[in-house]
C-alpha cells in the first residue's frame, strides 16, 4: 500500500534529487498542458491533440532507428523528441489537408490519421524490439510513460521544455484569446489567424512531445483536455480560467509523481491523469460558478423565494393557497399554521412582501434598463439591493407610511 | 460618376472591388467613397454584398480585384484608426469572458505582450461601457446578456479602440428599441465630434432619420451620395426589384409605393 513517509517526502521534495527534478518537471508540464489546453478548448480543437499525440509514435521509432544506425544508442531523448515532433507535424498536416481538400469532417480525418500513424508506430516499435540494437529497452515507455527509469538530464530537458511553453503562452495570451473568441475582430486587429493557429498547434505539439516520456502518448491528451474543462466550472473569466487550468494541471502533475514515488510499481503517467480526473469530478460537482450542486442549490433557493413571495401575496389578498410547494415553504417559515391560516409573523411578512413588490414595481418603471437584473433581484429584500437613498426616493411615490394591518394594499396606492 | 479613391476627405474609398464566393459573385467592381465626419449607410437586399463589402475592405475575406483605402492609405497603415464591429452572431457567447473582458479586447493592439492591464485601462473600459449604459453589468458573463446588450458591448469595445472610423455590420439587427436609440444617439455624437461611421443597414424606414449618406448596393453599385440625392424610389426599385413590398414604411419624401405589386 501507500508508503506515507515516502509520499510526504515526495510532496516536500525530499525524496532525492532525481525525484524532485521529475516532480518539478511534472508540475511545469501540468501547467503548460493546462494553459495551452485552455486555448485549444476555446478554439474548439481539443481532439486535434489526440491525433497529434498518436502521430508521434512513428517518429519516435524512426528516430531511434536512425540514431541506432549512426551512433549506437537510440535512446538519446532530444533526438527521440525531435523525431516525435516531426512525425506529429506530418500527422497534423494530413488532418489539415484531409479536412480542407476532401469532404471529410475534422473528426473523421482525425480518426483516420490517428489510427494510421499509431498503427505504423506500433509496427516500428515491434521491429525495433526484435532487432536488439541500440539499447531498445525502455522505448516502449513512450506508450504509457514512465518516470522511474528517467535520467537526470532527461528530467531537466523536460522541465526546460515545459517552462519555455509556459512562457510562450503568457507572451501570446492576448492574440490567442482574441482568435479564440472573435476571429473576425482578431483579423481586423491585424492578427494573422493562420499564424496564431500554427502557434497554438506548435504549443500543443511541444506539450505533447514533452509529456510523452512522462505520461505516455496515449494519455498525454488528458493533460491538454481535462484541466481546462475542469477549470471552466470555476469561472467565467478567460484569464482566471487559464490560471485555474494551469493550476489544476500543475497540482495533478505534482500529486501524481509524488504518489507514484511512494507506491512501488505505480506508474506516474496514469496516476497524474487520474488525479486530474478526480479534480475534474470535484469541479463538476462542487464548483460554485457552474458546479452541479451549486446550480441545483441556487435553482432550489430561487424557487423557494418565488413560492414565498407568491404565498405571502396570496395571504395578503385573503386567497386560498393550493400549491403544495408554496404551502410547504410557508409552513417551514412559520408563516401559516397547519390548518393554513396565517400566523402573526406571516401577516407581517405578507405586508412587507407587498411593500417590496410595490417598491420594485416603481423602481422598474423608473429604470427599464434594469429589467434583466431586477427579475432576479426583486425577490430579495430591497434593502439588500438598493441604497437607502434609492429606497427613500422610491417611497416618495406612495401615499402615507406602509401599513401594518395586513389589509390588502392600504398604504400602497400609487399617487 | 468617376470616383477618385484619393479623395482627401474620404475615410474609406473603395475602388473596383470584386469579391466572389467560389464562382458566385458577391460584389462586382464596386466603387464607393465614405466621407469623413459623415454617417453612412450601406443598404441593399439580402445577398447584395453589404457585409461582404465591409469585410473585404477590412481584409477579412479575400478579394478578386480592387482596393480599399482608409484615409488615403492602405489598411495596414491605418489599423489603429479603424474599429470594426462584427455581427453579433459571429461570436461564441458561451466563451468564458465578462463584459469588461470583451471591452478590454479593444485595447489589446496597444498593449505590450508583457504588460498587465492596470487600473487606468480598467477605468477606460468602464467609461466606454458607461457610454452605452452598460457599466452596471461589467462583471457579467457575456452569454447572460440580451441581444441588445451584447450589441452594446461590441460598440463599447469599438469605442475603447479610440478609432476615427467605425465600421458596423448590422448594428441594429435583432436589438430592442432602447438599444437602437442608445446606439444611434452615440453614433451621432461620435460623428458630430469628428468621427466617421459606416453601417450596414436593413431598415429602409430609418435611413433618412439616422444617416447623412447612403450607398445602395445589389452586387454592383446602384447609387451613392447624400440620402437626399441617392435614396430615391428609382434607385431603390433598381436595387430591390419586385422584392420590396409596397407597404414598406418609407420616409415622408418616399411615401408612395415603390413597386406596384398588384399589377
Amino acid at each position: 500500500m501507500i508508503d506515507v513517509p515516502a509520499f510526504v517526502n515526495a510532496l516536500t521534495f525530499n525524496a532525492g534529487y532525481n525525484t524532485a527534478i521529475v516532480a518539478m518537471g511534472a508540475i511545469l508540464l501540468g501547467w503548460a498542458g493546462g494553459t495551452v489546453g485552455t486555448f485549444l478548448l476555446l478554439r474548439q480543437r481539443s481532439l486535434v491533440s489526440d491525433a497529434l499525440s498518436h502521430a508521434t509514435l512513428p517518429g519516435v521509432g524512426l528516430a531511434f532507428l536512425v540514431m541506432a544506425w549512426f551512433g549506437g544508442t537510440g535512446r538519446f531523448l532530444p533526438g527521440l523528441l525531435l523525431g516525435a515532433a516531426i512525425s506529429a507535424m506530418t500527422g497534423l498536416a494530413c488532418v489539415e489537408w484531409l479536412t480542407r481538400r476532401t469532404r471529410l469532417n475534422a473528426d473523421a480525418a482525425i480518426g483516420a490519421v490517428l489510427s494510421a500513424f499509431f498503427g505504423f508506430g506500433v509496427v516500428l516499435l515491434t521491429v525495433i524490439q526484435s532487432l536488439g540494437i541500440g539499447q531498445q529497452a525502455g522505448i516502449g515507455s513512450f506508450l504509457l510513460g514512465s518516470t522511474s527509469g528517467m535520467l537526470r538530464n532527461e528530467a531537466v530537458t523536460l522541465a526546460v521544455l515545459a517552462l519555455i511553453v509556459a512562457l510562450l503562452v503568457f507572451y501570446f495570451r492576448r492574440p490567442l484569446t482574441l482568435v479564440c473568441f472573435d476571429e473576425i475582430f482578431a483579423r481586423t486587429s491585424g492578427i494573422d489567424i493562420r499564424r496564431a493557429d500554427l502557434l497554438l498547434m506548435f504549443l500543443v505539439m511541444a506539450v505533447t512531445v514533452t509529456g510523452l516520456r512522462v505520461v505516455g502518448l496515449i494519455l498525454v491528451v488528458a493533460l491538454l483536455i481535462i484541466p481546462p474543462v475542469a477549470a471552466r466550472f470555476w469561472t467565467d473569466k478567460t484569464t482566471t480560467m487559464i490560471f485555474a487550468s494551469g493550476l489544476i494541471g500543475a497540482v495533478s502533475g505534482f500529486a501524481g509523481t509524488a504518489l507514484s514515488a511512494s507506491v512501488p510499481n505505480l506508474p506516474a503517467g496514469p496516476v497524474i491523469v487520474l488525479v486530474a480526473a478526480l479534480l475534474f469530478v470535484i469541479s463538476l460537482l462542487f464548483a460554485p460558478a457552474h458546479g452541479i450542486f451549486y446550480g441545483l442549490y441556487r435553482a432550489r433557493a430561487f424557487s423557494r423565494k418565488v413560492h414565498r413571495r407568491q404565498g405571502l401575496l396570496a395571504i395578503l389578498r385573503g386567497e386560498a393557497i393550493y400549491d403544495s410547494d408554496t404551502i410547504k415553504v410557508l409552513k417551514a417559515d412559520h408563516y401559516i399554521r397547519a390548518d393554513g391560516t396565517p400566523t402573526r409573523t406571516g401577516l407581517a411578512a405578507a405586508d412587507n412582501a407587498a411593500r417590496e413588490e410595490a417598491l420594485w414595481t416603481v423602481y422598474l418603471h423608473d429604470n427599464p434598463d434594469a429589467a434583466y437584473r431586477a427579475a432576479r433581484m426583486r425577490l430579495d429584500p430591497i434593502a439588500e439591493r438598493l441604497t437607502s437613498d434609492e429606497i427613500a426616493e422610491l417611497e416618495k411615490h406612495f401615499a402615507g407610511p406602509p401599513s401594518v394591518s395586513g389589509k390588502a394594499g392600504t398604504g400602497f396606492a400609487i399617487r | 460618376m468617376k470616383i477618385s479613391p484619393t479623395d482627401s476627405d474620404a475615410a474609406l474609398a473603395v475602388r473596383g472591388l470584386s469579391v466572389a464566393y467560389g464562382d458566385k459573385p458577391a460584389l462586382s467592381s464596386v466603387d464607393a467613397v465614405f466621407k469623413q465626419g459623415r454617417m453612412s449607410a450601406i443598404v441593399g437586399p439580402n445577398g447584395a454584398g453589404k457585409s461582404t463589402m465591409l469585410k473585404a475592405a477590412m481584409g477579412i475575406i479575400p478579394t478578386i480585384s480592387g482596393e480599399a483605402l482608409f484615409f488615403a492609405k492602405p489598411l495596414a497603415a491605418m489599423r489603429d484608426r479603424i474599429a470594426y464591429v462584427p455581427q453579433r452572431a459571429s461570436v461564441d457567447w458561451d466563451f468564458p469572458a465578462t463584459v469588461i473582458d470583451v471591452v478590454l479586447m479593444g485595447l489589446y493592439r496597444r498593449l505590450r505582450p508583457l504588460s498587465l492591464i492596470g487600473r487606468s485601462q480598467r477605468q477606460m473600459a468602464i467609461d466606454c461601457l458607461e457610454e452605452v449604459d452598460m457599466a452596471g453589468l461589467a462583471s457579467r458573463q457575456i452569454g447572460q446578456l440580451s441581444g441588445g446588450q451584447q450589441q452594446r458591448v461590441f460598440i463599447a469595445r469599438a469605442l475603447a479602440q479610440k478609432a476615427d472610423l467605425l465600421l458596423l455590420d448590422e448594428p441594429f439587427a435583432g436589438v430592442d428599441a432602447a438599444t437602437e436609440k442608445t446606439i444611434i444617439t452615440l453614433l451621432k455624437k461620435f460623428v458630430k465630434d469628428g468621427g466617421t461611421a459606416v453601417a450596414v443597414h436593413h431598415d429602409l424606414s430609418t435611413v433618412a432619420a439616422y444617416f447623412d449618406d447612403v450607398l445602395i448596393l445589389n452586387v454592383r453599385r446602384i447609387a451613392g451620395g447624400t440620402v437626399a440625392a441617392a435614396f430615391t424610389e428609382a434607385n431603390l426599385a433598381e436595387a430591390y426589384g419586385g422584392r420590396l413590398a409596397r407597404d414598406t414604411p418609407m420616409t415622408e419624401a418616399h411615401a408612395e409605393p415603390l413597386v406596384d405589386t398588384t399589377t
